[in-house]
């Protein structure tokens, strides 16, 4: 089967631009026949994701460089507290894999070390999650980049990886449906990943 | 009747081989020294020494520790039949050399060889630097670096997430004493 793409460029009422995404809904060459492909969203589930970024509980605009998240202030002190010292704990782990995959070869295997940018794209990322979304493990791949990895049980995961160019290439899986793409961080956090963690942690938003 | 249908299958089986050796540039004739392709039934381990490329909450080996170098096949080594024991004493022996993050081994991930079979991926026992070393090939070769990049991380996530495929953290990292 070709490749197909599905240019999701959109806007939501609240007037986010969300920037065409490469979807791949590639019949998975890997995979034994009996795993199936997500289907390309149809335009009701377009509109779900674009009402999931429009509703109360989500950022209007996101802030990527509020430390906080945009959403935070519209939380309970209680739950601010608690999800600033979540994203607190995300950072601080961060910054460890920063010092781990800080030299040539720190993976064994010879990686390449963290690029500067892709450390600060990751961060960015990070704070501008929105505050009922579940936060990721936070890791580094050979090329340099910030990997954030959402596991959700068997066969449930979100995996991005971030690079200097705010390139973020994900994978993601939700039993036998895979699906992958490529986007780009502008001003917020791209439409596809935030679809991706809408169908893998429904109950978070 | 039979024969010939047994003839016939013969040749789609050899002309299978013959195309798979044609797609990639990684066939065994790139590895003068391989001496065995391992078959379905077959184990081998991948050492982690990142503590990144493993969630401990969730043992699992995270995507990461699946990732081989642009161009490079993924080294692993062959564990079938091993015990545990003797899988950390090849690690210890052989894998923890005078190389950059070769400090340690904190984990490692058993995969059967058909959970990689089924990706498309092949394992070639090379015995190349040392006895066991095994190496995965096979992986997506595309020319677009975000198609690849793309196909990578979707091929490292589905073995990240394979149940077949198991994580084994050692009571205290491995390290050479010496």
């Amino acid at each position: 089967m070709s490749p197909m793409y599905c240019d999701d460029s959109q806007t939501s009422s609240a007037g986010i631009n969300y920037p065409p995404a490469r979807y791949d809904y590639r019949d998975q060459p890997h995979y034994e026949g009996s795993e199936s492909e997500v289907e390309c969203p149809d335009q009701s589930e377009i509109n779900e994701c674009i009402a999931y970024l429009d509703s109360s509980e989500l950022p209007k605009e996101p802030a990527l460089d509020s430390a906080q998240g945009p959403t935070i202030e519209h939380q309970s002190p209680q739950l601010v507290e608690t999800t600033n010292r979540t994203l607190q704990k995300v950072l601080n782990e961060l910054d460890e894999v920063r010092s781990e995959a800080s030299s040539e070869g720190w993976d064994g295997y010879g990686a390449r070390p963290i690029n500067p940018d892709s450390y600060d794209f990751a961060a960015r990322f990070l704070k501008a999650l929105p505050a009922s979304a579940p936060l990721p493990e936070v890791g580094a791949d050979n090329e340099g980049e910030v990997s954030l990895d959402w596991l959700f049980g068997e066969r449930k995961a979100l995996t991005v990886a971030i690079g200097p160019t705010g390139r973020c290439t994900f994978a993601w899986m939700n039993g036998k449906s895979t699906s992958r793409g490529t986007d780009w961080i502008k001003d917020e956090i791209p439409a596809p990943i935030v679809f991706a963690l809408g169908h893998l942690a429904p109950e978070a938003f | 009747m039979r024969s010939r249908l047994r003839s016939f299958l013969r040749w789609v089986t050899l002309l299978q081989r013959l195309f798979r050796s044609m797609s990639t540039d990684e066939s065994c004739e790139t590895h003068p020294e391989a001496i065995l392709e391992l078959e379905n039934g077959e184990l081998v381990s991948r050492f982690i020494y990142s503590k990144s490329h493993m969630s401990t909450e969730h043992h699992r080996p995270k995507p990461d520790a699946f990732n081989p170098l642009p161009d490079k096949p993924l080294s692993v080594v062959h564990t079938t039949g091993l015990p545990d024991r003797d899988v950390w004493e090849i690690g210890r022996l052989h894998a923890l050399v005078d190389k950059p993050g070769r400090d340690k081994i904190r984990g490692r991930a058993d995969m059967p060889v058909k959970a990689l079979i089924k990706r498309n991926l092949r394992a070639i026992r090379d015995d190349n630097p040392f006895a066991r070393h095994t190496s995965v090939i096979g992986w997506p070769r595309s020319s677009d670096p975000d198609q690849r990049k793309q196909q990578l991380k979707d091929l490292c996530l589905a073995l990240s997430q394979d149940p077949e495929i198991k994580l084994i953290i050692p009571e205290n990292p491995v390290t050479n004493p010496a």
